[in-house]
């Protein structure tokens, strides 16, 4: 295998890696401050199904990415790289100022820009970008809505249950069942992505034919690299958060990741590519609205909505930019 | 009659769900229906709701605040270690 196609991996894996470190917080954030489980505890059980994912899951999403996004033959090694290079950056800009931007939606505009700046307009392909934008909006509000409808599910079946401290202590454990089934949506969805990058990178260095499914290898480090990102991420939470989390209800922590987790079983099934912070977000508006609209913190429902606007075409024009000096020098 | 501000974000969440048929591919377009049409099943449960509470000055008759019955007394117990996350809920009272 040729050392830059080796590099474009370890490129590839390291973003796998900063997405699990990224996105452990919702990974494990209503299970520590429910203290459902200790940090070290929910770090390891979120790493844990993360990795486990490939068992359940196919590889659907990271057919799309691979194959439904831009048109196989413009795809090169300068594309690929160029179109990750645009995704870390706006990711790590759109960190710094504060945006709860999508990794995968990042990836999505990312290689969209670099091929573009290739071959022109003509090398994307339409209809998988129109499924990505839809769901970009769609998820959300799936997840908000499936959020809601758990919480009022619970509230029916319950709300003559007087016991409430059986109740709390049947929802902290069952807790444990929906933050290992929201690990596992991230794990198969955000694992994809990059397993859809490295799968376009072999196919465009003529590794593997073009009507090839995933390898196991590259399933394999996919779910490793989002397992391992996610353990250094939690393990970050640990230090500078320790135990200090917003209270949140077992209940409404519950329902909140029941609901992600349907969401993104779905998404990972039909193979779309979605945003795991975006979908969590719907969903945990959803149970906070069951009580009233002022009880969500819209200020971080609204800067979603910015993310939704921003990231595909900064990312876009990053990697635009970034394929620029590879053109002129490769 | 005036409507609460629930129900119509629900009508308001319905009514981007639909909007988005269109540009869906077939396959999919069931997702966008039945989000549109559970949205718009709890506006109409929500302003029902409403009606029933104005009606009669309180809350109908069974309804309990799910604060009251999901109150989690462990947790409340140790706030004082509390701090927000990127998407907790409203922060502690001070």
């Amino acid at each position: 295998m040729d050392i830059a196609v080796v590099f474009i991996i370890a490129v590839a894996l390291g973003f796998d890696f900063f997405n699990g470190f990224h996105d452990a917080a919702n990974s494990i954030a209503t299970v520590v401050s429910t203290r459902v489980l200790t940090p070290r505890l929910a770090v390891a059980w979120a790493a844990f199904f993360n990795f486990a994912a490939f068992i359940i899951f196919g590889t659907a999403v990271a057919d799309t990415i691979a194959k439904d996004v831009v048109n196989q033959d413009v795809l090169s090694n300068g594309v690929i790289f160029a179109g990750l290079i645009g995704a870390i950056a706006w990711d790590i800009l759109t960190w710094y100022a504060g945006l709860p931007t999508s990794s995968s939606h990042a990836l999505v505009g990312g290689m969209a820009g670099a091929a573009v700046a290739s071959s022109g307009w003509a090398s994307l392909i339409g209809s998988g970008l129109q499924t990505i934008a839809v769901f970009i909006v769609l998820s959300p509000i799936v997840g908000f809505l499936l959020g809601f409808s758990i919480m009022v599910g619970v509230f029916w079946i319950f709300h003559r249950y007087r016991n409430v401290n059986a109740l709390n202590k049947g929802f902290r454990r069952m807790q444990l069942v929906s933050a290992a089934a929201f690990s596992l949506g991230h794990g198969a969805n955000d694992a994809q992505k990059t397993m859809g990058i490295i799968l376009a990178l072999l196919i465009a260095n003529s590794i593997v034919p073009p009507d090839s499914d995933v390898p196991l290898w590259v399933v394999l480090s996919a779910h490793t690299a989002i397992g391992v990102g996610t353990l250094f991420g939690g393990w970050r939470i640990v230090h500078t958060m320790g135990s200090k989390i917003t209270k949140l209800h077992p209940v409404q922590g519950m329902s909140a990741e029941m609901a992600a987790a349907i969401t993104l079983f779905f998404t990972s099934h039909a193979g779309i590519p979605v945003s795991t912070t975006h979908t969590i977000t719907g969903a945990i508006v959803g149970t906070g609205t069951t009580q009233r609209l002022s009880a969500v913190r819209w200020g971080v429902a609204g800067r979603v909505v910015w993310a939704w606007i921003l990231t595909i075409p900064g990312a876009f024009i990053v990697a635009w930019l970034a394929y620029l000096p590879i053109r002129v020098f490769g | 009659m005036k409507i609460g501000r629930r129900p119509l974000f629900f009508l308001a969440v319905a009514a981007i769900s639909s909007a988005l048929v269109p540009p869906t591919p077939p396959e999919f377009r069931w997702v966008n229906l039945a989000a549109a049409g559970l949205a718009l099943f709890w506006a109409v449960l929500l302003a029902i709701e409403e009606v029933i509470a104005r009606r009669e000055g309180a809350l109908p008759p069974g309804v309990v605040e799910p604060s009251d019955v999901f109150r989690d007394e462990r947790a409340e117990r140790e706030e004082g270690r509390s701090q927000p996350t990127p998407f907790g809920g409203p922060p502690p009272p001070p």
